[in-house]
């Protein structure tokens, strides 16, 4: 669904599990729809960057439980992803059932100690903020739903 | 992802990453690139083959300049593409990893 009341010109939606070969998938999904709509290199590096930092966080913390369990079996993650094509932007809307996290909320860490200080790791909200226009985090029965937008 | 490495003179190693640093290519890379690391003083690593960066890749890197600079080096990037600097420099990974081009010697990064 797009992020507002405005009319989607034409849109795509496909779902995918929470593997790594899944986000992989994904992008390759997306990038065939970028280039299908002709839009600019830096715009398809973008939304590829907030893809994977948000299904790779999906992905790795999506479930309680690190191991597969009986629940994780009969309830396997589910991502879907629609992308809606608006005047003036594309809307990306990734939706899970993986348990609640409000990535708008999540603190957008950046580099900021000398290299010994440093903690390898933690950096992707920065950039799915800083490579969208806009982020809508709403929580769902089922899990989660973020919108990106990125304007053409 | 590949990943390859030569000595060049002066001590210095050069790991040159060709693909995807996504999480995927970050995974397949990891170890190796972390065991370079740890066997070295210093790197230059050269992106210029690398199309797509986002965080697990980072991560790889960061790991590597860390165990550069244990063994008392330091680690610099090579020539990445605009896409890819721009996710280095919106993270501020610049701050702890120099990004240099073929135009900068060699001896005034790494002092050699």
């Amino acid at each position: 669904m797009p992020s507002s009341s405005q009319t989607a010109e034409t849109g795509w939606r496909r779902v995918f599990g929470g593997s790594i070969a899944d986000v992989t998938a994904a992008s390759a999904w997306v990038e065939r729809i970028a280039a299908s709509l002709k839009l600019p290199g830096k715009l398809t590096f973008a939304m590829q960057v907030c893809l994977e930092e948000l299904m790779s966080n999906i992905a790795r913390h999506g479930k309680v439980h690190s191991f597969p369990t009986e629940t994780d079996a009969d309830n396997p993650l589910s991502i879907s992803i629609d992308i809606d094509v608006l005047a003036d932007r594309i809307a990306m809307t990734i939706e899970d059932n993986g348990r609640p996290f409000d990535v708008e909320k999540a603190p957008a860490k950046v580099v900021d100690q000398p290299l010994e200080q440093v903690r390898p790791g933690g950096l992707g909200i920065n950039l799915i903020k800083s490579f969208s226009h806009n982020i809508e985090y709403r929580r769902t029965d089922a899990g989660n739903r973020v919108t990106v937008d990125f304007m053409r | 992802m590949k990943l390859e490495t030569v000595d060049l003179a002066n001590g210095v190693t050069k790991i040159s990453l060709a693909g995807r640093l996504d999480i995927q290519g970050a995974l397949k890379v990891d170890g190796e690139f972390a065991a370079i690391a740890e066997a070295k003083k210093n790197i230059v690593v050269d992106l210029s083959e690398v199309t797509f960066l986002a965080s697990l890749g980072i991560r790889t890197l960061i790991v590597g300049a860390k165990a550069a600079a244990n063994n008392g080096g330091k680690l610099v990037l090579l020539n990445p593409q605009p896409n890819v600097e721009s996710v280095l420099r919106s993270s501020n990974v610049d701050t702890v990893m120099p990004i240099i081009n073929d135009a900068t010697p060699l001896a005034t990064v790494f002092g050699a």
